[in-house]
């Protein structure tokens, strides 16, 4: 039946989603060679390095993309998921024995020249298993056990494994996230879920209260983690060591402006943040562009996780929806924890602004994601 | 199949609930997220509401705005014949960046042995700046590098391979002040240092002209608060294009050198000027010194005596040896002076052309009697005209006309000559001559006066009076600088002739030509002519005080030709060898000026105009010096010795 709708109208592409899309991708580049020609030129001895890297990658996922979209039909992914799961863990477990340290953390891969973030392949991994899972549990998804079920198993064991192989919490807590979008679409209810939130705000007010009383006893940790927490809590305190980044982050969004000071005029670039085409390239775009060029990159994103939202809604099949909304999850969770730590709301962990940010793994299988997404919407039945 | 339809109905309407859910629940995840983006867009907000000026401020204090200094080149100082007499040249100082290089330790081993390869370092001081100043970023290693040696170590920086960890290093640009001729017109070129600009000479009096304005290369924040980098480029100096005509100075300078290699003098001194226009042609004195290396005594003093004097005495020498002779020197002209008296007497009509007076070989004015030079050989000059009481360069004659004017109206003239004042000569330390003032100016002053003693006159004085003698008694403002101009050659500033007052009139100049003639052509001043060469010109002779020590100053002030006179001479020799003594003739000064007027004639093109008659070898009558002039001095005038230096 579906085969035959489409035949009757064409094929079907969410061009929406496309152009909003492309136009990102295309942002990214241009502000990637933005904040990255400064130091590619010192350190690199060619400022387009970083530029020209991330555009093979781009080419790269945008094939996969338009792959995917148009001759990998999603179904396929409802059998491989098993596999594809698994296969994902095994990487993830290898990395403490094969991967190659990068900045002090044991994060990659290495297959020949090519270099690959295995935590990237198991956010995916996450969507394509846990849409399968809650797709075969059918009905009983509306007993909350199984929903818990689901979550430890497809969600808590891949993040656990990503935190202990490569002590990733920010991709941890990404495949988390995850998990718990998927499942709280599927599940009926909303009371648990409003319970579980109030019982972490209650939490994390008890945790920041007794946060605070730490700092006002000018005590300090010795745990990495914990510090970071004091870190956020007064980052110009330690300005010349943690701090660093935060406060040099904060000073360019606050030096932006309305309009900010012009495109490939920013000065944090110049040395001050280190790798600024990475996590923290929002700071970059607030201070070129002011409060007008964020607003227009988070308009962008919102238009974005719009479409795929409403390709969720209309998607042919549970499968379908939930692949969809994975992927929503995983732009939306990854985009506000990226504007949230370079605004110091949340503690600086490294999480990259999805599309924006430089990384090839993130771009490819972003892009990949983005592909079934559109191959979902090729898919949908039109009503009449 | 009723049930099998059934089963699937079921499961389709199971599906459809379960998507319609899922509709509205992404509905709900949709609008968290963007709830949660809409907050996180006014923390952005409030950020730069709260704290966008001070972050704006941190950001712009954290950068550094470095300007750098682009140094301007100073002007060249030039002949009037294009000869570069100084120049700048562009060189480099090392400077090593000890913090920079000392930042990893593989950049210390390469950075340092490179440096003691490619330079004159040893590598036990490099250690010992670095281990001294180990935050300094700022270590001049080595001054005034020429870009060729330079270019191999900056070669080797550019070299990714073998100079990758040489760091630290860099040249600041600089310019060193070149004298090709070393000593040529040492005096009026002068010399100039990097800390003080110009010290002397030219490089002092146009110092202004020859100072350009440094540029910078700085960063500053606009008002749209973006940084710019500007070059403000550096405007280089002027050059000054000197009146000065390199032949004419070197052919000048070669004579003294070797006058004074035969007979060392105190104090041997050369101008050469244009009547027609003031232009000083030629400027000379000996001794000299390298403007390369003005500090240095040794061509003067033994290293011996420069090791015995004090501290004072060595500046005293070298100031003694920097002093321009011909404008800061003031001292008694002697005969040379007659040529100004008679000009005076013929001119206030006391005397005229063709008047005579008995020489009897002495005056008496009051209680001094005053002896004529010819008293020691012949006696007496017996009955003279104005002509040869100026040809045979008698006092008596001399004293006659003083007496006749009168001691205000012979002042007067004397002011009119330009003495007792500056001539405004565009050389630094000139000195204003001593001239008697009016109130005590007695007669016996003046008597002396008229032949040049007891008053104190520059060389510049004394050729720019005697120019205008020659020039239809037009007083032209000596100047040594003929124009300033840009580095490209554009004319800033023109120095022509200008007038500054008529001394005599036509008549009475074309005399003094006629008189100036026959002194060289039959007179005493025979032994500076050239065969060929209508020359004319005075002699002097003349006693130093204290007059007992017996020291003198012998000169001749002359020009050619004789009629239409392209250039005026003044060879004066300060206490020449050989003199010190009863015997005082004006044998070496005229040889000297014969030596210089014969080379410097054809280079003037000046025609032979005189029937050709040989040269004057014989021992034919020269002035000889007078002795017991009363020892007055015109202290009436005070002593208005510009400072020197």
């Amino acid at each position: 039946m579906g085969k035959k709708n489409r035949k009757d109208t064409g094929f079907y592409f969410d061009y929406s989603l496309l152009f909003v899309l492309i136009f990102i991708v295309g942002f990214g580049l241009t502000m990637i060679y933005s904040t990255s020609s400064y130091t590619a030129q010192i350190e690199q001895g060619d400022p387009e390095y970083y530029f020209k890297r991330q555009l093979i990658f781009t080419i790269l996922g945008m094939a996969a993309m338009f792959f995917i979209a148009r001759f990998f039909d999603y179904h396929h992914l409802l059998k491989l998921s098993p596999f594809i799961f698994i296969i994902s863990l095994i990487i993830i477990i290898l990395v403490p024995f094969i991967g190659r340290e990068v900045n002090g953390a044991k994060r990659w891969i290495y297959i020949g020249p090519v270099s690959f973030q295995p935590a990237e392949l198991v956010k995916i991994a996450v969507i394509i298993f846990c849409s399968a899972k809650v797709c075969n549990a059918g009905t009983s998804i509306k007993k909350f056990r199984r929903v818990v079920r689901i979550f430890l198993g497809v969600g808590v064991i891949p993040a656990v494994a990503i935190l202990v192989c490569t002590s990733n919490l920010s991709s941890a807590i990404i495949v988390c996230g995850i998990a718990v979008v998927i499942t709280f679409v599927a599940y009926p209810g909303y009371k648990i879920y409003v319970a579980i939130v109030a019982a972490l705000s209650a939490a994390f007010l008890a945790f920041y209260t007794w946060l605070t009383n730490v700092v006002n006893s000018g005590r300090t940790f010795k745990n990495f983690r914990l510090t970071r927490f004091l870190v956020w809590l007064n980052p110009e305190k330690y300005i010349d060591g943690k701090g660093y980044q935060t406060v040099q982050g904060l000073y360019a969004i606050g030096s932006g402006g309305l309009f900010g000071k012009g495109l490939g005029k920013s000065l944090q670039k110049l040395g001050f943040i280190p790798e600024s085409q990475n996590d923290m390239i929002f700071s970059i775009i607030c201070e070129e562009l002011g409060l007008f060029g964020a607003a227009c990159v988070i308009i962008m994103f919102v238009i974005l996780l719009w479409r795929v939202i409403h390709i969720s809604q209309n998607a042919p099949d549970l499968f379908g929806s939930l692949l969809a909304v994975g992927v929503f999850a995983h732009i939306a969770i990854q985009v506000i924890i990226n504007i949230a730590v370079v605004t110091n709301v949340f503690p600086n962990t490294g999480v990259t602004l999805p599309f924006i940010s430089y990384g090839g793994t993130a771009s490819v299988f972003l892009l990949a994601e983005l592909g079934i997404v559109l191959n979902i919407s090729s898919q949908i039945r039109l009503e009449r | 199949m009723a049930d099998n339809d059934v089963i699937k109905k079921n499961k389709y309407r199971r599906k459809k609930a379960m998507l319609k859910r899922i509709h509205k629940k992404t509905g709900v995840a949709f609008g968290v997220v963007i709830v949660l983006l809409m907050l996180l867009g006014i923390k952005v907000f409030a950020i730069n509401y709260t704290h966008g000026e001070e972050y704006s401020k941190a950001v712009l204090d954290h950068q550094s705005y470095t300007s750098t200094t682009l140094p301007y080149r100073r002007g060249q100082i030039l002949t009037s014949d294009g000869t570069v007499l100084a120049y700048s040249e562009k060189v480099y100082n090392l400077i090593l960046d000890v913090k920079m290089m000392t930042s990893d330790e593989k950049y210390i081993e390469p950075t340092l042995s490179a440096l003691v390869q490619y330079f004159d370092l040893k590598r036990n001081d490099l250690n010992e700046i670095v281990n001294k100043n180990p935050n300094s970023q700022y270590q001049k290693l080595v001054k005034e590098l020429k870009a060729e040696e330079i270019e191999e170590f900056k070669n080797l920086m550019a070299d990714s391979t073998n100079g990758a960890n040489i760091k630290g290093v860099w040249f600041e640009d600089s310019y060193l002040r070149l004298y090709p001729f070393s000593t040529l017109a040492s005096d009026v070129v002068g010399f100039a240092s990097a800390a003080n600009g110009g010290e002397l000479g030219i490089e002092s009096q146009y110092n202004d002209e020859l100072t350009g304005t440094n540029g910078t290369i700085y960063n500053y924040v606009d008002e749209g608060l973006d940084v710019s980098e500007t070059q403000k480029a550096a405007v280089d100096g002027n050059n000054v294009v000197l009146t000065l005509d390199y032949n004419v100075q070197a052919i000048i300078e070669k004579c003294i050198k070797d006058y004074n290699a035969e007979k060392p003098s105190k104090n041997t001194a050369v101008v050469v000027m244009n009547p027609n226009n003031g232009e000083v042609l030629g400027m000379a004195s000996y001794p000299t010194f390298n403007l390369n290396n003005p500090r240095d005594l040794t061509g003067v003093y033994s290293q011996e005596d420069i090791q015995k004097m004090s501290d004072e005495e060595y500046t005293a020498s070298l100031y003694s040896l920097w002093k321009n002779f011909c404008v800061s020197e003031s001292y008694e002209p002697g005969s040379t002076f007659k040529p100004i008296t008679v000009a005076s007497a013929l001119e206030s009509g006391v005397a005229k052309d063709g008047d005579t007076y008995e020489c009897t070989g002495s005056v008496t004015i009051g209680p001094d009697r005053i002896r004529c030079h010819i008293s020691t050989t012949r006696g007496s000059h017996g009955l003279l005209t104005i002509e040869e009481g100026l040809m045979q360069s008698c006092n008596p004659y001399m004293i006659n006309l003083a007496v006749k004017m009168g001691t205000s109206q012979f002042l007067q003239y004397q002011s009119l000559f330009g003495y007792g004042r500056v001539t405004g000569i565009d050389l630094p330390g000139e000195t204003t001559g001593i001239t008697y003032k009016e109130d005590n100016y007695q007669v016996i002053d003046a008597a002396c006066n008229s032949f040049g003693q007891n008053i104190n006159v520059n060389m510049i004085q004394m050729i720019s009076a005697y120019c205008s003698l020659i020039n239809d008694g037009k007083y032209y403002q000596p100047h040594v600088v003929k124009r300033i101009e840009t580095d490209n050659g554009e004319v800033v500033k023109e120095y022509g002739a200008t007038l500054i007052r008529q001394t005599i009139t036509t008549s009475t100049s074309k005399y003094l030509r006629r008189y100036l003639k026959s002194t060289v052509e039959s007179g005493l001043a025979k032994k500076a002519g050239v065969t060929g060469y209508s020359i004319a010109g005075k002699t002097g002779t003349a006693q130093k005080q204290p007059r007992a020590d017996k020291r003198w100053i012998i000169s001749f002030i002359g020009h050619a030709p004789a009629d239409n006179p392209k250039f005026a001479i003044y060879v004066l020799i300060d206490e020449p060898n050989g003199t010190n003594g009863v015997e005082a003739g004006s044998n070496d000064v005229l040889n000297l000026s014969h030596d210089i007027l014969e080379k410097l004639l054809p280079y003037m093109n000046v025609f032979k105009d005189a029937t050709d008659e040989p040269e004057d070898t014989s021992e034919s009558p020269v002035e000889s010096a007078v002795d017991g002039i009363p020892s007055g001095s015109p202290t009436g005038g005070g002593n208005n010795t510009a400072g020197n230096n």
